[in-house]
Parts: C-alpha cells; structure tokens; sequence
C-alpha cells in the first residue's frame, strides 16, 4: 500500500493535473487607448487561444469582424489577412482612428468543435478602443449574440481597480453566468502560476448578471462569460451542444510613482 | 495681435463669440462686462475638477485647421482660448472656442506639425500635436471662418467628430441669442442717456 500512494503522489509531481486551459477569442488592439495621432493607425490580432500560458490553436477565418462607433458600424472582415504565431493561423485587421470617441471591436468567430468536452464553442469576442479622451456610451450594450457590458469604464483602469462588467445573452441579462478569467501576458511570454488552478480564475455573476474581478497585474485580462441557448449543431449526424461565450477583453494600466513637484 | 477665429457649425444663425467686436476703448470693455455676465450665467461654468479636459485637431479640405475641446462628449469647452503654436512653441494664432466647442483656424503658409493648447482654467488645460499640417491658401484679412461658412471652400465639414447637438448646445444657442439681444438693449440704452 505504501509503495503504491509512493508511486500516485510520484506521478503526480511528475504529471501535473490536466491544466485547465480555458479557450478565449482574442482580439488584442495596438493600443488601447490613443491620445496622439501617431498611434491612431491601430493594429489588431485575432486569435483562438490559451492566453495565460500563451499556447494557440488555430483560427479560421471569422464569420464576422466589425468595429461599432458612434451608432455605427463597419465590416472589417475584407481587409482581415492571415497570418501565423506558434505554427497556428491567426488574423490581422487595420482600422485608422480618425476622430475622438469609443470604438469597439467585435469578432465573431465560426464555431470550434472541443473533442474534449464534446461540444462545439461560438465566443463572441469584443474589445474597445477609446480616442482623445472621449469614451462615450461606453456602458451601451453593442446588441451582438452574447456580449459582457461593463459597469465600470474599460478604458481607465489600473491595475488593483474593481472592474465589473454585466452578461447578456440576446440582449437578456444571465444570472449566475459563468466568468472565467485569463490574463495574457503579451507576444512571446507566458504566465507563471503557482498552482494550475490559478491559470483561469473563475466568477460567478449574482442575479442580474453582474460580476466583479479585480485584476492583480496590468496587462491584458480576457473575461470569458459562458452559458448555452439550447441550440445544437450536428458533428457526423449527431447534435451536439453549443457553448454561447461573450467574451470582453480589457487593459488594466500600472499606476506609476508619483514624481516630485517642479522646483520642491 | 490677430482677431480670434472660430467657428460654429450647428447654431449657425448665431454668431460665435469671435464674432464680437474686440474691445477697444473702456466703453466697450463696459458693455462686454455685463453680457459676459450674461452668458456666464445662461450657459453655466465650466465644469470644475474632475473633469479631464481634451482637445482634438484636424484639417479639412482647403486647408483650415480646425479643434474641439470638450470634457466629454456632450460637455463641451465653452469660451476657452485656443492657441496654434509652432512645435518650437511660437504662438501662430489664437481664437476662442464656440459654444459647441469648436475653434478654426486659417490654413497655413507652410506644410507642419502644429500644436494646439486650450486653457480652460482652473487647472484645466490640454494640448494637441496635429503632425503634418499642409500648407493651403492664406489671407490674413479674411478671417478663417465665418458663421454660416463651413470651410474656406464651400465643402461640407470634413470629419466633425460629433455629429449630433446635444440638448446643452441648443439651451446655450439660445442663452447666445438671449445674450446678444441684452447688449443690443444696453447699447440702446446708452444712446438713450447719451
């Protein structure tokens, strides 16, 4: 009996847990907030990923990539051009800010069959840029499948700061949905976490979908909120289930040391 | 020192405050006293404190510089100066932004980047670098803009960043209107006495 909790407690040091390794869409702008012309010609990176441990999977080309300003809204799909990161297909989009206001951008990916969990998963995938100070309507829901609506603005937090965001799914709040929560800790690097199950963090929203996360380092967090609608989609002639995601990803500034007045 | 130049595009019935006669002598500085009292009081202060102050510059086809100051979208900077500097900091012009917040300049002689200040007091100051400014077509006597002219050319507003009047534009339209008609009534009032 000795030898053989020896020998589980052995493989278990040398064959950690299945990490659990959720699945976010990403759509990562080069700038998340723009206060000079200079960085108005935005950048952004599409990807279907593990964004804490930094691995990829491969992304077709979405069904959908628009960005929404000032009531209106823009296809950006034609210009979306492929491209490669880890050996794994990823997008790249432009879109040149040219006056002040919100500016949201949402990817609508075509569904990705999870032979683990046996389902299919369709993550609507939304993130904001805000131009020269102006962040209006930034709590107006844009009205996609499934989206998060934050409560607090998306553009001016720092690291530490509540954030708090709202889940609706057809435009109907979700009580108690499912939040889970990575941090991307940008091109080429990967998280460190102590445990695996610190890799996604996970909330829950109370009974009008609200949730709150504070995040502990600046950076890019996705929050992934996930619930189904019924709906199914046939794999070789059998339904499988579909798992409706909305999914928000924000920048958390650092919040630098102060300086010395001038002349003290 | 040149005639602040600005624009105001909604209200185009009412002239913008750059359209006022510039002070000359103590009576008309008496005059604009009051009816700068006026409108402090029609159209409220500027919001204090919190507020961040931005403005944002862009030129339009013919070759007018024009900015928007705002503290948000539909809170705009009222009244404020606004200044066109070199990137060396040389002062080219200045104006004062209309009601909606907006302040046009003429083109300039020269191809550049610019940099606009407003000063919005208490603390409330902002700048802009509009890289690449081309040079266009330049009169020194014609003012920039004029109510009722949206561009130098005749051309529609190129990019006006916020389109719809909020329902604070329109109350301070009318505070403007209101405003002028009490100058007019002390002038009157002051021929009357003379």
């Amino acid at each position: 009996m000795r030898l053989f909790f020896s020998f589980v407690l052995l493989s278990s040091l040398l064959c950690p847990a299945g990490q659990a390794l959720a699945h976010f869409g990403m759509v990562l702008p080069s700038q998340s907030l723009i206060m000079d012309v200079g960085t108005a010609n935005l950048t952004l990176d599409l990807k279907f990923w593990h964004p804490f441990v930094n691995e990829g999977m491969d992304l077709e080309k979405p069904a959908a990539f628009t960005v929404y300003h000032n009531g209106k809204t823009k296809n950006l799909l034609p210009g979306l051009k492929e491209g490669s990161e880890q050996g794994k297909r990823v997008w790249q989009g432009n879109y040149a800010v040219k006056e002040p206001g919100l500016y949201a951008f949402v990817m609508e990916p075509r569904p990705y069959f999870e032979k683990e969990e046996d389902r299919w998963i369709l993550h609507y995938t939304k993130v904001y840029a805000q131009a020269f100070g102006d962040d209006a309507d930034w709590f107006e829901p844009l009205g996609i499948k499934a989206e998060i609506v934050p409560l607090t603005p998306p553009g001016d937090l720092y690291a530490g700061n509540i954030f708090q965001g709202r889940v609706l799914i057809d435009g109907k709040t979700v009580p108690e949905a499912e939040v889970e929560i990575e941090w991307y800790p940008g091109r080429d690097k990967k998280g460190q976490a102590p445990f695996a199950s610190l890799i996604t963090q996970t909330v829950r929203a109370d009974a009008s979908g609200t949730f709150s996360f504070v995040a502990p380092r600046s950076g890019w967090w996705g929050f992934a909120a996930l619930s189904h609608d019924g709906k199914t989609l046939p794999l070789d002639g059998k339904e499988k289930p579909v798992e409706i995601g909305g999914v928000l990803w924000v920048f958390f500034h650092e919040l630098l040391p102060a300086l010395p007045l001038a002349g003290k | 020192m040149t005639l602040p130049r600005c624009d105001t595009r909604r209200l185009r019935a009412a002239p913008s405050l750059c359209e006022l006669p510039r002070p000359v002598g103590s009576e008309s500085r008496a005059i604009l006293l009051p009816v700068c009292l006026l409108l402090w009081i029609i159209l409220g202060a500027a919001p204090a404190a919190a507020h961040s102050v931005f403005i944002y510059a862009w030129q339009e086809e013919g070759g007018r510089i024009c900015t928007n100051s705002y503290f948000s979208k539909k809170n705009k900077v009222r009244g404020a100066e606004v200044r066109m500097e070199s990137p060396e900091g040389q002062v080219l012009d200045r104006g004062v932004s209309g009601p909606d917040g907006l302040c046009c300049f003429a083109a300039q002689p020269e191809t550049g980047d610019l940099r606009f200040i407003v000063n919005a007091g208490q603390g409330h100051r902002a700048e802009f670098l509009l890289p690449g400014v081309q040079s266009g077509p330049t009169s020194r006597s014609e003012p920039a803009s004029r109510p009722g002219v949206s561009s130098r050319s005749g051309a529609p507003v190129e990019a006006d960043p916020f389109r719809e009047p909020s329902l604070r534009d329109i109350v301070g339209g009318m505070g403007w209107l209101v405003g002028l008609a009490g100058l007019g009534a002390y002038a009157v009032s002051r021929r009357k006495k003379g």
